[in-house]
């Protein structure tokens, strides 16, 4: 259904300029551009006035003096900070913690949410659904207590390692296990609460279009 | 505050958010209070250029003269509260006994395995080894610590070194401030360690532990020996005796070295890094009772009310004459150590000086029994090496630590680890001090040394 709250341009209308089909516009929707002014003044002063602040990274920042007293010192914090013996490790890291995160933490909410929606048993999909999505609530100080206790050495990780045969050892000590780790534990305590957003879209996805689909796999098929 | 008649009001941040932060939000902001009492002493002389911290000298005899007189009787603790151009400023935290609490934390053992084992009190570094292998063997058990107990010193001491983990500065004999990890004693220190890894002895959690986990591991018999705090010890006896493992921890006597060497052990001469300071944003007019407030905790009076509370409601004088709490303290269901800060001031830290009676007072018998071991026995080496809390650095020198400090901390920390755990190896010692050396060690031991000379000439 086309919106029919665009302004349309009436025959023979005399300047087609932006100016002229926003005022229209604005008589047409007026409420609706009230309403959107808050919005804007909450962006504006939240969210665009602070990067004046930015100007902080060319400055000798001292609170006491605040932004506009600060001296002045050019692009002296960047080549400290390029010039770091760990500037190297530091982008390696970042970098492959943020690849590593959308490989595996961005579709693991959305192949949860497929899974969910695959589930006729409503009660086995809400309890599913409370189980994965607890974690979210959970304080992140509480969770980074958890996983130090459960990678110690005489950890819960590590007695299942040994049960198998392997080497009991304590984990956060390997800098190789630091990133399935971090990854595995983000995921474990977002994918329900992420997965929330997709599985409303799925649901709302008409079952027209489902029969549609599998009618014409039928035809398909039958040729 | 109805002794002095004064009206204060307390502004603090709330639980849990950073304080360092807290308190730049706060110089960030157009009105500070009147009074602030934070760890800036490095600091004030950039805080006083930038306007924030008035100068106090002209009227610190007149308006403060209980404080002025105990300054006044000890050079040394005049000298930490003044600048480098002899201005004062604030008020800081002292220990009525000096250095004793400073040293709270230190060796622990298990005094029931010793006996059942029928060895002796470790005293060298050799007992130590000896005690541990035969914990080991009896009972599986590892040296173990929470890590924060162990960063700063361990058993630095016993092989003449000044440091474990963290970036550490000392002041050697010839008033010369060094790096403890540069020294040719910690290459040793860190070998002995790794040994221990090496051989199954240290415990391979001990990185990643806290006090939490290393009380659990107190209860459930994975270590006899450890290092640890006074509240922390009485902590591990209470669980024992809760559960009934008949565990008697006691304090250790740090080890020395085989010859008799010990160097230094946790400690300080009893002064804190904290102090109170008055704002510019403090009117002139209320300056003299700012001043007069703040020096009420050093009189005989304001000592005993900051550090036992109203007489007749929190403490009373017992038999021997001494204070003592009454049971509105010591029963209270949130704890002895909640229930004295509730009514005194000086439980942790705060401008004043602390009484010696409080510390006996909230801590148990065993754990003063600790702290007198750690300490007594060792004062000469608990105190000196520390490089002081009162020094200050200037706005340009500040500057400079900032760039280069966090660079070299970093990978003193990290080489420390490695050395421990053997993946790197110690022949490579010496490319270890050539890389500092390239990080600018030199010109950050320069800098501290200026900063040091100018605090021994006020």
């Amino acid at each position: 259904m086309a919106s029919r709250n665009f302004a349309t341009v009436s025959k023979g209308a005399k300047k087609d300029t932006l100016w002229h089909t926003l005022s229209r516009d604005f008589k047409i929707n007026k409420y609706k551009y009230l309403i959107i002014i808050p919005v804007i003044v909450y962006l504006a002063v939240f969210a665009y006035k602070p990067m004046y602040g930015l100007i902080i990274a060319f400055k000798d920042y001292r609170p006491a003096l605040g932004f506009a007293g600060s001296k002045w010192v050019g692009l002296k914090h960047f080549k400290n900070f390029f010039t770091d013996v760990y500037f190297w490790r530091l982008l390696r890291n970042t970098v492959t913690i943020s690849g590593l995160n959308i490989i595996f933490g961005f579709p693991a909410p959305i192949i949860l949410a497929l899974l969910l929606n695959e589930i006729r048993n409503s009660a086995f999909k809400r309890t599913i659904q409370t189980i994965t999505y607890m974690p979210y609530f959970i304080s992140i100080v509480v969770v980074c207590s958890l996983v130090r206790t459960y990678c110690q050495a005489d950890g819960i990780v590590s007695s299942i390692i040994v049960a198998f045969g392997g080497k009991a050892q304590n984990l956060l000590m390997n800098t190789k296990y630091f990133y399935p780790i971090y990854i595995i534990s983000d995921i474990w305590k977002n994918i329900g609460w992420n997965s929330i957003i997709y599985l409303a879209a799925l649901t709302s996805i008409d079952q027209e279009q489902y029969e549609a689909a599998k009618t014409m796999e039928q035809d398909g098929l039958s040729r | 505050m109805e002794h002095t008649g004064v009206n204060i009001e307390w502004v603090f941040p709330t639980a849990g958010t950073d304080g360092a932060q807290a308190f730049n939000v706060m110089l960030a902001s157009d009105t500070l209070p009147d009074i602030i009492y934070w760890g800036l002493m490095k600091d004030v002389e950039r805080l006083m250029e930038e306007g924030v911290v008035r100068d106090l000298t002209d009227y610190m005899a007149e308006y403060s003269p209980a404080y002025y007189e105990f300054l006044q009787s000890n050079e040394i603790y005049d000298k930490y509260m003044k600048t480098d151009s002899g201005k004062y400023y604030g008020y800081g935290f002292f220990r009525e006994d000096g250095g004793w609490n400073d040293t709270y934390l230190g060796p622990v053992i298990r005094q029931d395995w010793l006996d059942e084992l029928g060895l002796d009190t470790p005293k060298t570094i050799s007992d130590w080894d000896e005690v541990i292998r035969a914990f080991n063997e009896k009972y599986d058990a590892v040296l173990s610590f929470a890590w924060s107990r162990f960063k700063t010193t361990g058993i630095s001491g016993a092989f003449g070194a000044y440091g474990a983990i963290d970036f550490q500065m000392y002041i050697d004999e010839n008033n010369k401030v060094q790096l403890a990890q540069a020294q040719e004693e910690w290459k040793n220190y860190m070998a002995k360690l790794n040994e221990w890894w090496e051989a199954g002895l240290l415990d391979q959690d001990v990185m990643t532990i806290d006090d939490r986990a290393a009380q659990t591991k107190a209860l459930n018999g994975v270590m006899g020996i450890s290092i640890t705090s006074m509240g922390q010890l009485t902590n591990w006896r209470t669980d024992a005796e809760q559960a009934g493992t008949g565990a008697n921890w006691i304090g250790l006597q740090y080890p020395k070295g085989d010859d008799g060497t010990l160097s230094m052990v946790f400690g300080g001469p009893g002064i804190g890094d904290s102090a109170s300071v008055i704002t510019t944003s403090c009117p002139a007019e209320k300056l003299e009772i700012a001043m007069r407030l703040l020096d009420y905790a050093y009189t005989d009076e304001g000592f005993l009310y900051w550090n036992f509370g109203t007489k007749g409601v929190s403490w009373d004088y017992d038999e021997n004459g001494e204070p003592a709490y009454t049971e509105l303290v010591t029963q209270d269901p949130d704890g002895l150590n909640n229930a004295i800060s509730k009514y005194s001031g000086s439980v942790w830290s705060g401008s004043c000086i602390q009484a010696t009676k409080l510390l006996y007072l909230k801590n148990t018998e065993e754990a003063v029994k600790a702290n007198d071991l750690w300490y007594y026995e060792n004062k000469d080496v608990a105190e000196n090496w520390k490089f002081p809390t009162g020094v200050t650095f200037t706005t340009d020198e500040s500057n400079e630590l900032d760039e280069l400090v966090s660079a070299i901390s970093t990978y003193v920390s990290e080489m420390a680890v490695k050395y421990i755990t053997g993946e790197e190896s110690l022949d490579n010692f010496d490319d270890f001090l050539e890389q500092l050396d390239a990080m600018g060690l030199q010109r950050v031991l320069e800098i501290y040394q200026e900063a040091y000379d100018r605090f021994l000439a006020r």
